[in-house]
């Protein structure tokens, strides 16, 4: 696994802004029955000050529950976490007056207006009147809903009520921004009005995002850094275009079945292999046919895929695995993702 | 966009430094939360004709017809007409069934997840509970004084000693605060409306039948008059009948006031113990 550097304890103390989340060993489980289920395992991260960080995995990877425990809604088990310095269990207090969230489940009143839902926000955090009054005003035009905010927000679609809750999230000039899910459910159109907004605010007023999302497109037009995270652990982070370059020139997946562990070993003798690896909970059905392969073998490649198909295809029959499904493609964040879990990422 | 933020830097560093929520926060969320509840409380007709309709119903069908039964003032109703009689008891109900359509805000606000709102604002937790609390009063008593105007109409009559009504509003202040901790409590566990609502349907009849509401103790059977001394609103109805009505009362508000304090006590404390563990162990 791949961390940022930690400050060691020696060095000498700088005047470096501090990153703007800290969050080491945090561990938060839960006790379902006679079970212990460890929902967070030991996440790491740092995110630096007005930069957007992608927390992307599957659901029921851990990260709701990291930012529950971030936004002082749950505290951890164990575990450090910091937002701008303070310590979440400790100064929960001060955390809550800095940060801004937003959540998976829509959660807006749906009898009260958009305007109504802004002012009890802001009423929330103290702000003055007339300082609620004209964020109300901005934050209306950011998220384009200035006909819409004195309705109710039953009549609202739910962009509209993404929307919202963006700008509630807004409302108090928060200094770090939780984005649940942002855009979970929504078409394309509201998806891409919300990360233009997103953009916007990190581009204007230097705001520190922290995002969850599983849609792969999502982290790679949005965040500065993606932490991969799959059963309460980031297992990768780094920067986008960082993850997609580690995977090498071209990636050749391979469906079928046969003698697969000797598939594997001829394929890593191969000077333009980079890597070769099964993925045995994949079993994935060969397009069109409604087969299912028995393994998923995907190889890394150091070179355009070109000149080597041939070459595969012989190692395979000499091998023993028999080829179902043959494809090449440029790498994706899904295949970072399938790399470093074994498991497709759904959509 | 710079001055605001400015303006929101002075907020913060008003409160910086205090690492734990301030007076001020706990009441400001208070009063954020009641006003947005009533807001929404405007707002819903079910809500206000759902709580006051039996009560009503009660006294125009029950209250007019057993009153024609039981001419004037007959040992049957000591002392008071049974308008009057029976105007208590309705008046009870409908704070009860308020107080517990005010849980269930509380109970929607949980199972929506509107709660988390309020959970990582700046603002205590207690103040989440008081909210919803005092909104459910406010609710009880705004419905208390409609049921009191229509017993006016209907022929009730009124103590005008003032000394007495505040005494009255003050039990009705006590009764209420017991169902709204109960009605928390059951608002903190369940886990859907529907097992909720069914707390309404088990908790308004027997309410209502298992106590001094509508016939005099005496002339209960034994059964039911020892379950009618376990009631609440028994004790609430003995003391609101003497103070609003100048009723004899039955009981004695000697034994009605400790009564009715302990189960406020207990109503309260155990709407705030199940509280601060749903809002402690996530759903």
């Amino acid at each position: 696994m791949t961390q940022i550097a930690q400050p060691s304890p020696t060095a000498a103390p700088s005047f470096r802004r501090s990153p703007a989340i800290e969050v080491s060993g945090l561990v938060r489980t839960f006790q379902a029955g006679q079970k212990t289920i460890r929902a967070v395992d030991g996440v790491d991260l740092q995110v630096e000050s007005g930069s957007i960080y992608a927390l992307l995995g599957p659901n029921g990877a851990g990260k709701t529950t990291t930012i529950s425990i971030l936004t002082t809604l749950i505290p951890p088990t164990s575990g450090l976490a910091r937002v701008a310095g303070y310590d979440v269990v400790k100064d929960a207090a001060q955390v809550r007056r800095i940060i801004g969230a937003t959540f998976q489940e829509t959660v807006v009143d749906k009898n009260l207006s958009g305007r109504d839902a802004l002012d009890t926000h802001g009423r929330l955090y103290h702000l003055p009147k007339a300082l609620i009054k004209s964020r109300i005003e901005e934050l209306t035009r950011l998220v384009e809903l200035e006909d819409a905010i004195d309705r109710p927000t039953k009549t609202y679609s739910g962009g509209m009520k993404r929307r919202l809750e963006l700008a509630r999230g807004l409302m108090t000039a928060p200094q770090v921004l939780f984005l649940d899910e942002p855009t979970q459910g929504l078409d394309p159109q509201n998806r891409d009005r919300i990360w233009t907004y997103i953009r916007q605010l990190r581009a204007e007023q230097g705001l520190t995002i922290l995002l969850t999302t599983h849609y792969m497109e999502e982290a790679e037009q949005l965040a500065d850094r993606v932490g991969i995270i799959d059963a309460g652990r980031i297992v990768q982070s780094g920067t986008p275009a960082e993850l997609i370059g580690a995977l090498g020139e071209d990636v050749v997946t391979i469906l079928g079945d046969g003698n697969t562990p000797n598939f594997l070993e001829s394929l890593r003798q191969q000077s333009y292999v980079d890597w070769a690896s099964q993925y045995v909970s994949a079993a994935a059905e060969v397009e069109g046919t409604g087969e299912i392969a028995a393994a998923t073998v995907q190889i890394g490649l150091r070179e355009q895929a070109g000149k080597f198909l041939r070459p595969i295809v012989e190692l395979a029959e000499g091998a023993g695995f028999k080829i179902a499904d043959f494809s090449i493609k440029r790498p994706s964040l899904n295949d970072v993702f399938l790399k470093y879990t074994g498991r497709r990422l759904r959509d | 966009m710079a001055v605001t933020v400015e303006q929101r830097l002075d907020t913060i560093n008003g409160l910086a430094g205090k690492r734990s929520e301030t007076w001020r926060e706990l009441a400001g969320g208070v009063y954020t939360l009641w006003r947005k509840h009533m807001k929404k409380f405007r707002r819903s007709v079910m809500e206000i004709g759902g709580t006051l309709f039996t009560p009503i119903l009660w006294m125009l069908l029950f209250g007019l017809s057993m009153g024609g039964m039981v001419k004037g003032i007959s040992d049957f109703t000591p002392s008071v007409n049974y308008i009057a009689y029976i105007t208590p008891g309705l008046m009870l109900l409908t704070c009860l069934t308020a107080a517990i359509l005010g849980g269930t805000t509380l109970l929607m606000e949980r199972t929506t997840g509107i709660i988390k709102e309020y959970l990582i604002a700046p603002v205590p937790r207690l103040a989440v509970l008081l909210g919803t609390m005092s909104s459910s009063l406010t609710k009880a008593f705004l419905q208390a004084l409609v049921i009191i105007v229509l017993g006016l109409l209907l022929g009730s009559g009124l103590n005008l000693n003032p000394l007495e009504f505040v005494g009255g509003l003050l039990v009705l202040l006590v009764y209420t605060l017991g169902f709204v901790g109960i009605a928390s409590a059951a608002a903190s566990k369940a886990r859907g409306m529907e097992s909720y609502h069914t707390l309404i349907g088990v908790l308004n009849l027997p309410v209502l039948f298992l106590s001094n509401a509508l016939y005099p103790l005496e002339k209960m059977p034994v059964v039911l008059a020892v379950l009618a001394y376990l009631n609440p609103t028994t004790y609430a109805i003995d003391a609101i009948r003497g103070l609003f009505y100048g009723a004899t009362i039955e009981i004695g508000l000697w034994i009605d006031i400790p009564v009715l304090l302990a189960f406020m006590v207990l109503g309260l404390w155990y709407g705030f113990r199940a509280f601060q563990k749903s809002v402690t162990t996530p759903n």
